[in-house]
């Protein structure tokens, strides 16, 4: 440093700031948007979920401790919403990652086209989740959706069918085709980017051993792409959780009979339809925290994974 | 003759990948333009079933850009997401500088701490921010939605700028200084024109995710600020649903993004993979 002190010193000087403060300068704004939109809310909405708090009776507030904890367990349509939820995610966690990693595998060779493909591919990732879910309710709409006629044109129905009503397990499942439809390309993407990754030399030499393709998916392919794999299939499980646009459009307010109604809608629908803010936070707060287990375990595993 | 017969191997090998990948993208792009061919088609048309390529005209169209609620959730959602995305750059093109080339006391706390309010379920922020914004005097107002939705934007960007960061040379940063360019100047100067591609990039990602949005809006806006994705979805919650008018409003919805996609589709798989693996 000695050499340079003569040069860092003015250079301080035209800065006019001090070294140690600068960078804290720079994180003002987003130490704010962390204290504001972070910290703040997530002790605000504990204390909430504290009290019976409702805007339609502000008379009413009142510190309630744990009741309404204690209340979510004697509630039919939250159980029954964790197990929606747990088959929802594990849906789409299952197959936009399976069909994601077949087109990637598929797509990783050079081709013609590729670019357009890559295009396409990205396409129902810039469509919005609003939208998409107004598309897939019209493709299963009862009359003239096209998902009714082509049912309709192999014989396997003879009238209309309303596909959203039949259980929550049919519904359900048109939303996990939904999402997954979305958001295979994205998987896909990531997935093909790690794949480009991984050497070719591997291949080769694992050829020269008399390898075959399983061997060499098994030893070469999923070694190389662990990581990216881990990472896609984290964010898939923590985005599946906060499923609500495509929700919101495709079956209304968790549908009929609260068919659809995930967790995370729930803490909306008793939020902001029923605008009960203390039960809703209780209800949004078992979301955080199943949502922190996830995110806790999925670190520990990619750092063991990156020690290996 | 083993050469003509590994030749036709190949040739057929060739055409089952075509086919194959053909087959793929028809698969994700037949809904989009299943929804866009709808759109075109007259009204009475869709009511009577019947589908006719050559019927097709802009009347959806212009009945919908004739409408009151339309333009006005059109001019909200531009001015949301327009404004939330500059003032997100701005936050953070400043964090991440300052990750990237400073070190100090609680660096990682800084990064992690913000990241994870990205992973937080948006509606348990969202019922304290409501009640927050409402408390302010901002609520239904632009500036509380656009200020809630710099919260939610913010990290995600951090993190994907992050990444275009580092990849600048630290010798770089310490051969300007010497120089004498200042720390402030180096921002403006040196990095921004390095990271174009980075910077756009991170900036359509923001706009994409802004002008899908809809639970900020949902929760926060009032009649003037409600956004075009308000607007669409409210053609699904009435019991008789009018899908010509649903599928241009789906249409239109789409465009923006789809407009970006298209043209940035290389930097946006290099923002997605900066900002989801690398990190």
């Amino acid at each position: 440093m000695g050499k340079n002190n003569f040069f860092s010193k003015t250079v301080n000087k035209s800065r006019g700031l001090d070294d140690k403060y600068y960078p804290y300068l720079l994180e003002t704004p987003i130490l704010l948007i962390f204290l504001v939109g972070g910290i703040i809310p997530i002790v605000y909405s504990f204390v909430l979920s504290l009290f019976q708090y409702k805007l339609n009776l502000k008379s009413a507030t009142a510190f309630v401790g744990l009741k309404n904890y204690i209340s979510l367990f004697k509630d039919d349509v939250f159980l029954n919403s964790l197990w929606k939820t747990a088959y929802y995610s594990g849906g789409v966690i299952v197959f936009s990652v399976l069909i994601g990693l077949a087109i990637a595998l598929i797509a990783r060779r050079n081709f013609y086209g590729k670019r357009l493909f890559m295009i396409i591919m990205l396409l129902p990732w810039g469509i919005p989740k609003v939208v998409n879910g107004m598309m897939w309710k019209w493709i299963l709409d009862p009359t003239i959706g096209v998902f009714t006629q082509i049912m309709k044109a192999l014989g396997l129905i003879s009238e209309n069918v309303y596909w959203m009503q039949i259980s929550p397990f049919v519904s359900i499942t048109f939303v996990i085709v939904a999402d997954t439809w979305r958001s295979v390309p994205f998987v896909a993407i990531l997935l093909l980017s790690a794949l480009q990754m991984v050497q070719i030399q591997l291949y080769e030499a694992a050829k020269c051993d008399g390898a075959n393709a399983w061997q060499k998916f098994r030893y070469i392919t999923i070694p190389g792409i662990r990581y990216v794999l881990l990472v896609v299939i984290m964010l898939q499980s923590i985005s599946s959780l906060k499923v609500f646009d495509t929700l919101y459009t495709l079956t209304p307010l968790g549908g009929t009979d609260n068919m659809t109604t995930l967790t995370y809608m729930y803490a909306y629908k008793t939020s902001f339809s029923f605008l009960n803010l203390g039960y809703g936070s209780a209800v949004g707060y078992v979301v955080t925290l199943i949502t922190l287990l996830l995110s806790l375990s999925y670190v520990r595993l990619l750092t063991k994974s990156n020690n290996i | 003759m083993i050469l003509m017969k590994k030749k036709t191997g190949r040739i057929l090998k060739e055409t089952v990948f075509y086919i194959v990948i053909t087959v793929t993208a028809l698969i994700f792009v037949a809904p989009i333009i299943w929804m866009l061919l709808t759109s075109l088609q007259p009204y009475k048309n869709l009511i009577e079933m019947r589908f006719r390529l050559f019927d097709s005209s802009l009347e959806t169209y212009i009945s919908l850009f004739a409408k009151q609620a339309f333009l006005r959730a059109f001019r909200a959602s531009m001015i949301i997401t327009l404004f939330s995305s500059f003032v997100t750059m701005i936050v953070s093109i400043l964090t991440a500088y300052a990750a990237a080339f400073f070190n100090f006391k609680g660096k990682n706390a800084v990064v992690f701490g913000t990241l994870s309010i990205q992973m937080a379920p948006a509606i348990v922020l969202m019922i304290p921010l409501y009640i927050l914004v409402s408390k302010v005097g901002l609520a239904g107002s632009f500036t509380g939605i656009i200020l809630v939705f710099v919260l939610f934007l913010a990290p995600m960007t951090t993190w994907m700028l992050r990444g275009f960061f580092n990849d600048i040379p630290r010798a770089l940063f310490d051969s300007a200084l010497i120089d004498g360019c200042s720390r402030t100047q180096f921002i403006f100067r040196i990095i921004l024109p390095i990271v174009r591609p980075g910077l756009a990039a991170t900036f359509i990602f923001s706009f994409i995710t802004a002008w899908n949005e809809v639970l900020i809006p949902l929760i926060l806006s009032n009649s003037t600020t409600s956004t075009l994705t308000m607007y669409a979805a409210s053609f699904t919650t009435t019991y008789e649903v009018d899908y010509a008018g649903l599928a241009a409003t789906g249409i239109f919805t789409s465009i923006p993004s789809i407009i970006l996609v298209i043209m940035f589709n290389k930097q946006l798989i290099e923002g997605l993979i900066e900002g989801a693996v690398k990190g």
